[in-house]
């Protein structure tokens, strides 16, 4: 049978048939058009009961003729669409006929949505991973990279402990591991040069939006009741057809087409409510806090200021004050989302308006981002021609909280008053003469709060439009032929004022200095054109051939310019306009970028047993030196489906056996090409020069012309499994990559001219196992019941396989720098997450000082970081998350967990709040307990002392624990209401209602006890979310 | 359709013959080296890059001139950091407070030098795009006695000292520009080096100079203004700075020679008493100025608009002292006594202050607005005076000079000139020679706010100066800045 691709199938409709009789033979006539009126060649059309069938032609039509019988049925099947059967009778006459028909959902998971090209599934050999929408929603209403990671454990989004619940924040997201070195192994410590976003996330994946390339921000804006689907490409022959861009992954995220019929109104929203959580703090009362200042000897006892000092705060915890600052900043907020879709329209031409908005204020007072979303899209088909254009408008509003950031909060003594008894915030709230050895300043402890007190800003502003227009031709069955033109244009202002009396300017006097409004403007142009072809065909029903191209121009444009003006006396001129004094200069950059793509994809299987897949990319772009335009990236991959074997045929608890495999080399998105080259610029010397006529220009690097391309070379294999009618089903894994010439900056002799110049530093490799398995312990079909369980796990092992003179080089350097937080070192077979720290053995009993084993196994009590070993590993052993749903008619429940374990991680609480803690301000309550005291005290922590810097504890073994985590991430319970059950909506004119509730962050069990959320606190989350269909 | 359908196949294999060039786009504010290069203009662009580089605050423009390097040379008894009037000697700490500091003069210098070198590579290689007559001549010569300019006073602050020990390590001279890092040089190599590229430029530049040293609307504008650039007298007033540094007697008098074809050449003139009310920044000495786009709001904020305790600024009994007489021109210059450093009223130098009369913008004849001087003719007479073996001329030289500032003649002591000195001066026992204390009072007095006199003493090695910041006694340690760490770490070491 003759396959064809098609994107959108949502129903089918067959246009039936006449039929008459004649001399006892039966002649019937029709055709068969799918959703969008397209005709449907190539399906099959079967006398029921017999072998007399004929394929539709190039316009669907098709005739069949036959001996007339009494029970005329004809069955029509397609791949992606429900086979139909239909009953005629003599009585149509000679009139063509035209009917709908259903597609089938399960058949539509046939088609993988790569973002270039739709592939068949059954003959694609690439490692991608499909979820849906609704998926998606189970796990979270709000986060898409969260539960993009609960379904798949290739894609992680890394923890971070600083920014918890931020609404402004954005994931850091990584598939298989990092193929970019951390920074911190250069003298300079900026060590790679990344562009934009990359800056920052140099390890995320691609992301695209229908047809789009996004950024994060944009994903993370996405309304979930948007999406159709999620497609995560993980090995090179599922990525290597985005070439440069591909090494990270890639994630295709399409939205939902508009659907045929009368105008159908749908609404979705929800009410969530966020809730701080900090019970990973164990901070001190008031009560703990003055007796360890006491104990600690931070007040003298010969001193009588000091103890003047001290018995007035005495005096307010006796008094009863015991302030729990962790909270106040914090609020329990309130979010909501709202979206309306209007859809509709003929077969030839098809809309779909939507309207949304998202408040999302967070836990700390005064943050929030809101969003609003608008977009239209219009289909409209002719013949064998689809015209489509799609238009979205966001508009995005960040706000940072004025109350500053959280640990703030985290360190302020709790025997303060954070007001007067006025209820004014104390500005200044407590004042240490310092008694520190050598010591005689003093140190004031401002009240954070009083920022908050008066008018400021920080808040950024976005507004982007994106355009898409598609053209589509299908000249003969076989082929589809595109042309695509995108455009997107943004507009973003980051604007941050302080006025006067906000606490940085309480050093300057000069009034045109006080008071600060900071405006930074950009504007983004980025259109995209793009050509592609593509052909699927089946010869002589067993040669499955496909082959695509596409031809893409791309360009890129964006210009930021910025301006500081000082001066603002008070908070009620909070526009830049108001400023009394502007700094010289204004800040900015423009960019403009260009590329041009070219792909060609080659698919070749027989009977789907074996399958064959070839990819070739060849990218240019104006980022590239000029000597070298032009980078060529391929993939080769091979699939045996098992169970299409002859011999298989009869193993009927079988269902599937797929074992593929795939090689191919891909480029790292984000990176300076022309790092290679020395470059010219004028920024910091425009300026007038007496004598001259001409500019100043100066170099901005030294080049490095033997540069190499940074790029990956990934082989993948994996199995599928299915077994007993699909109730068990497994997907395993195994994967390297090797990311070759990976760069970064080497550190200069200052007198080149330059501190650092970019270098390829060697070879990295990830290489990993993910598993997937699925059971159905229930399953009754009529009662729409099911019972699902999924555990998913993956590991990731990542080393430097070679590293070139320099590192090692500077690995001789870095052994004598300090440091507190980790060192990161690379030392070729050296895994790049290890965390490297002098062995312990524990507090000395007799003196209190910390017993440290030298490299070379003696022991000592001096701390030297060349001692330092590696002691742990951050990458776990293990991780991923279980997940089960139950559902039961419209009602449906669904549990999700997650797992890590075998890893370590460096208790950074513990040294700096515990055992380095300056009890100036708060700490953990652990600082008074398990300390030493006194000669033959076994105890877990040095003495306590009064030094700004604690016990000054180096980074040492004794901090260095084991991570085992379990957390119950989400649950959700659901019900699904339908009009015939439920009469009450239809007086409603409701059609259908489906109602949920999510929990999000239930609980988080760790065997390290460590503060999460130090700048911006973690939250727990419960939403209430509203789908109305009238 | 078939044709349509081939048309759109055939469509991207057009389009990528011309792609090419559609993807030859580059930042507005850059561009490649190659295409800087391939046209004069590019060329111009970049010898005007160095001049603007070293007018920068890190530089010329202030660390290197009146702040950092005349802290160090005790012309200050209060700076805006707070250091001179709580720990002076502070001054001096290389390797912490102002680890920074040194670390970023050296890093500064050698970019400058490294923009240099990219540029002496092209300037050969690309000849053929330079078309205007003396062009090539004059920019080659310029970045070859710049570099030298830089290597020179890299050699003075990171060298040793040169007359106790000429062959301890300075700093490596870079030739090239690539990330091959060269030697650490023992400081008379430098030296060499530094008299080789001076003689090269002057080769090239003796002839091919404009020798325009004021504003002329005839000649092409890149040709005039010849002080704000290495001119060829700039270069030979260097070659004069350089064998004087060097001190045996046959440099001597090639310094001689030089300094006084200098001040024979009839380009510059010193400035008199009322010259000097006008115009305090002396526009007719410089020989080699840099001229610094809105000077004044840098100077502004150490000099004028400033608290007295925000501003560089020296004791009013130091000042009174150096100048000697109340009708130096120089001494008038200063500001009337304003705010105290502990208890004492503090004096600030009016010398860059740009906001007189006769600071007008105009084409009119060359003020000296916005400049920042690097080498004026005084400093020609000084040095003969100090290289002459003949004690009369050298006072004759040295009094040419004070005659005019002040009005007093044959001011010069010339009693045991070349004897150790067994006055004190302002104060203080030098140990040095009778000439050698002379010029310092009038490089004290002459170069205030302009970074020579730090070099000044350390070329003799003074043990002791005038309201020196580390006390009685300069330790001689204290002239040698350290090479940065990295220089060691990643540098050469053969």
């Amino acid at each position: 049978m003759v396959k064809r691709l098609i994107f959108t199938l949502v129903g089918c409709l067959i246009t039936m048939s006449s039929l008459f009789a004649q001399n006892g033979k039966v002649e019937v006539t029709g055709v068969v058009i799918d959703e969008d009126s397209v005709p449907v060649a190539g399906a099959g059309v079967v006398l029921k009961g017999t072998t007399i069938g004929i394929s539709t032609d190039v316009d669907g039509n098709f005739r069949l003729e036959f001996d007339d019988r009494p029970d005329i049925v004809l069955e029509f099947s397609f791949i992606g669409m429900k086979t139909q059967e239909v009953k005629v009778s003599p009585r149509h006459g000679k009139a063509k006929l035209e009917i709908v028909m259903e597609l089938d959902q399960n058949e539509l998971e046939q088609v993988v949505v790569t973002g270039i090209f739709n592939r068949d599934l059954e003959s694609y050999t690439g490692s991608v991973v499909t979820m849906k929408g609704e998926d998606i929603k189970k796990v979270s209403t709000t986060n898409i990279a969260k539960a993009i990671s609960a379904i798949d454990p290739s894609f992680r989004v890394m923890d971070n402990f600083e920014m918890g619940s931020d609404p402004n924040r954005l994931p850091d997201m990584r598939m298989r591991g990092t193929s970019t070195l951390p920074g911190g192994a250069g003298a300079s410590g900026d060590l790679v040069s990344l562009q934009g976003e990359y800056d920052t996330y140099p390890n995320q994946p691609l992301l695209m939006l229908d047809g789009f390339e996004i950024d994060v921000q944009t994903m993370a804006d996405l309304d979930p009741d948007r999406i159709a689907s999620i497609t995560i490409l993980k090995d090179a022959s599922a990525t290597a057809i985005y070439g440069s861009k591909a090494s990270n992954g890639v994630i295709v995220i399409e939205t939902l087409a508009p659907r045929p019929g009368a105008i159908n109104v749908t609404y979705s929203g929800n009410v969530r409510v966020e809730i701080p959580d900090l019970t990973s703090y164990n901070l001190m009362n008031s009560e703990e806090k003055i007796e360890a200042e006491w104990r600690a000897g931070l007040y003298s006892q010969t001193d009588l200021a000091s103890l003047r000092d001290y018995q007035s705060r005495l005096r307010e915890v006796r008094r009863g004050v015991d302030t729990y600052w962790l909270s106040q900043p914090l609020r329990t907020s309130v979010q909501h989302r709202h979206a309306v879709t209007l859809e509709g329209g003929s077969q030839a031409l098809r809309y779909k308006l939507y309207a949304g908005l998202n408040e999302t204020p967070g836990v700390m007072k005064g943050s929030k981002r809101s969003t609003q979303t608008a977009s239209l899209d219009l289909s409209y088909r002719f013949n064998k021609f689809l015209l489509k254009n799609s238009v979205t408008v966001d508009n995005a509003v960040g706000t940072d909280s004025p109350y500053g950031s959280f640990s703030q909060y985290a360190m302020l003594n709790p025997y303060l008053r954070p007001y007067d008894e006025n209820g004014n915030v104390n500005k200044i709230m407590q004042t240490w003469n310092m008694l520190y050895a050598g010591d005689s300043g003093t140190y004031e402890v401002a009240n954070p709060m009083y920022n908050a007190t008066f008018h400021s800003l920080d808040r950024d502003t976005s507004f982007s439009i994106r355009e898409l227009f598609k053209l589509e031709y299908r000249p003969a069955p076989a082929w589809i032929l595109q042309a695509n033109v995108s455009l997107s244009k943004s507009v973003s202002k980051d604007e941050v004022f302080r006025p006067a009396y906000h606490t940085a300017f309480n050093d300057v006097t000069d009034p045109s200095l006080k008071g600060d409004f900071s405006r930074d403007q950009s504007e983004s142009f980025n259109y995209a054109i793009d050509f592609t072809a593509m052909f699927n065909k089946v010869f002589a029903e067993k040669h499955f051939v496909t082959a695509n191209f596409r031809y893409s121009i791309q360009q890129d444009q964006s210009e930021t310019y910025g301006a500081l003006v000082t001066g603002f006396p008070n908070d009620s001129m909070d526009h830049i306009l108001f400023g009394q004094k502007y700094s010289e200069n204004m800040t900015g950059t423009e960019n403009t970028s260009r590329s041009i793509g070219a792909v060609l994809t080659a698919g070749y299987s027989y009977m789907y047993r074996y399958s064959f897949d070839a990819n070739i990319r060849v990218d240019g772009s104006s980022q590239f030196g000029r000597d070298n335009r032009f980078a060529p990236f391929w993939s080769v991959g091979f699939k045996w489906d098992v169970k299409n074997e002859q011999f298989m045929k009869s193993v009927d608890w079988l269902d599937d056996l797929v074992l593929a495999t795939s090689y191919g080399i891909t480029g790292t998105q984000g990176f300076a090409p022309y790092q290679s080259r020395q470059v010219y610029s004028y920024s910091d010397l425009m300026q007038y020069y007496l004598s001259s006529d001409a500019t100043g220009i100066e170099l901005v690097a030294l080049g490095n012309n033997q540069l190499k391309w940074q790029q990956t070379a990934t082989w993948n294999t994996r199995l599928e499994l299915s077994l007993l009618k699909g109730r068990i089903t497994a997907r395993a894994e195994y994967y390297i990559k090797n990311t070759e010439n990976s760069l970064t900056q080497v550190t200069l002799a200052p007198s080149i001219g330059f501190t650092s110049y970019p270098s390829n530093m060697g070879t990295l490799q990830n290489q990993g196992v993910e598993l997937n398995l699925a059971f159905i312990p229930y399953r009754n079909e009529a009662k729409e019941a099911y019972w699902v369980i999924s555990i998913n796990g993956s590991h990731n092992t990542n080393k430097l396989l070679r590293i070139s003179e320099a590192l090692a080089k500077m690995n001789e350097t870095n052994a004598n720098t300090e440091s507190v937080t980790p060192l990161p070192r690379y030392v070729e077979g050296m895994s790049t997450t290890a965390i490297w720290a002098v062995r312990s053995l524990g507090i000395d009993p007799a003196t209190g000082d910390e017993i440290l084993l030298k490299r070379d196994g003696t022991v000592t009590s001096e701390y030297d970081v060349v001692d330092a070993v590696v002691c742990g590993d951050t990458e776990p052993k293990w991780q991923g998350n279980i997940n089960t749903s139950f559902n039961y008619m419209g009602f449906g429940i669904n549990l999700g967990f997650m797992y890590r374990f075998g890893g370590q991680m460096y208790n950074s609480t513990l040294v700096s709040k515990v055992e380095n803690a300056d009890l100036r301000y708060n700490a953990d309550r652990r600082v008074l307990y398990e300390r030493w005291t006194q000669p033959g005290d076994v105890a877990q922590y040095k003495r306590l002392t009064n030094s700004a810097n604690g016990a000054n504890t180096q980074q040492t073994s004794r901090f260095v624990m084991n991570e085992n985590l379990f957390q119950f991430s989400s649950l959700s319970i659901s019900y699904r209401m339908e009009k015939n059950a439920y009469p009450f909506l239809q007086k409603l004119r409701i059609s259908s209602m489906k109602w949920s509730l999510n929990v999000e962050d239930i609980f988080y069990l760790s065997s390290i006890k460590r503060e999460r959320g130090t700048d911006y606190p973690f939250s727990r989350q419960f939403a209430l979310s509203l789908n109305l269909v009238f | 359709m078939r044709k349509i359908f081939t048309a759109i196949l055939f469509l991207p294999f057009l389009l990528l013959a011309s792609c090419a060039e559609w993807l030859d786009v580059q930042p507005k504010t850059s561009v490649e080296e190659e295409d800087l290069f391939s046209s004069e203009y590019g060329f111009k662009d970049a010898l005007t890059g160095f001049y603007i580089k070293m007018g920068k605050t890190d530089l010329y423009g202030q660390t290197m001139t009146y702040y950092y390097l005349d802290m160090l040379a005790g012309r200050y008894n209060n700076d805006p950091e707070g250091i001179l009037d709580t720990s002076p000697s502070t001054v001096y700490a290389y390797d912490g407070t102002y680890e920074g500091t040194v670390i970023n003069i050296y890093s500064s210098l050698y970019n400058v030098i490294a923009n240099i070198n990219n540029f002496l590579k092209f300037v050969d290689q690309n000849r053929s795009v330079i078309h205007t007559e003396n062009y090539y001549e004059t920019m080659k010569g310029e970045a070859l006695g710049l570099r030298a300019f830089l290597h020179f006073d890299l050699l003075r602050l990171y060298g040793p000292v040169y007359k106790d020990n000429p062959q301890g390590d300075a700093v490596p001279y870079r030739t090239s520009f690539d990330n091959v890092a060269t030697p650490i040089l023992p400081a008379s190599e430098v030296l060499d080096l530094v008299i080789a590229d001076l003689l090269e430029a002057e080769k090239l530049l003796d002839g091919h100079d404009s020798e325009i040293f004021n504003y002329d609307d005839t000649a092409d504008p890149f040709t005039e203004m010849r002080q704000m650039r290495m001119n060829v007298w700039a270069v030979r007033a260097m070659l004069a700075r350089a064998y004087c540094y060097r001190g045996d007697e046959q440099s001597k008098a090639l310094a001689l020679q030089y300094a006084r074809s200098v001040i024979d050449c009839g380009h510059f003139t010193l400035a008199g008493t009322d010259d000097y009310a006008a115009t305090p920044i002396t526009p007719t000495e410089q020989i080699f100025a840099l001229y610094i786009d809105d000077y004044y709001q840098i100077i502004d904020q150490v000099f004028t608009n400033v608290s007295y305790s925000n501003s560089l600024a020296a004791y009013q009994t130091n000042v009174t002292q150096w100048y000697e007489v109340a009708s130096d021109a120089r001494y008038r210059n200063f500001s009337a006594p304003q705010g105290t450093a502990v208890g004492q009223p503090l004096l600030k130098c009016n010398k860059y202050i740009f906001t007189g009369s006769a600071y007008t913008e105009g084409r009119g004849n060359y003020n000296g607005l916005d400049s920042q001087p690097l080498i004026r003719l005084p400093e020609m007479y000084y040095i003969a005076a100090e290289c002459t073996p003949d004690v009369d001329e050298a006072a004759s030289y040295l009094d040419e000079v004070i005659a005019l500032r002040s009005g007093r003649y044959n001011a010069t002591f010339t009693t045991g000139f070349d004897e150790t000195d067994s006055r004190q001066i302002f104060g203080v026992m030098t140990g040095q020679t009778v000439r050698t204390n002379e010029l310092m009072k009038e490089y004290l007095k002459e170069f205030y706010g302009e970074g020579q006199l730090f070099f000044f003493y350390k070329r003799f090695g003074f043990t002791a100066f005038p309201n020196c910041p580390a006390g009685d006694t300069m330790p001689l340690a204290n002239y040698q800045m350290p090479l940065p760490d990295d220089e060691y770490t990643y540098g050469n070491h053969n």
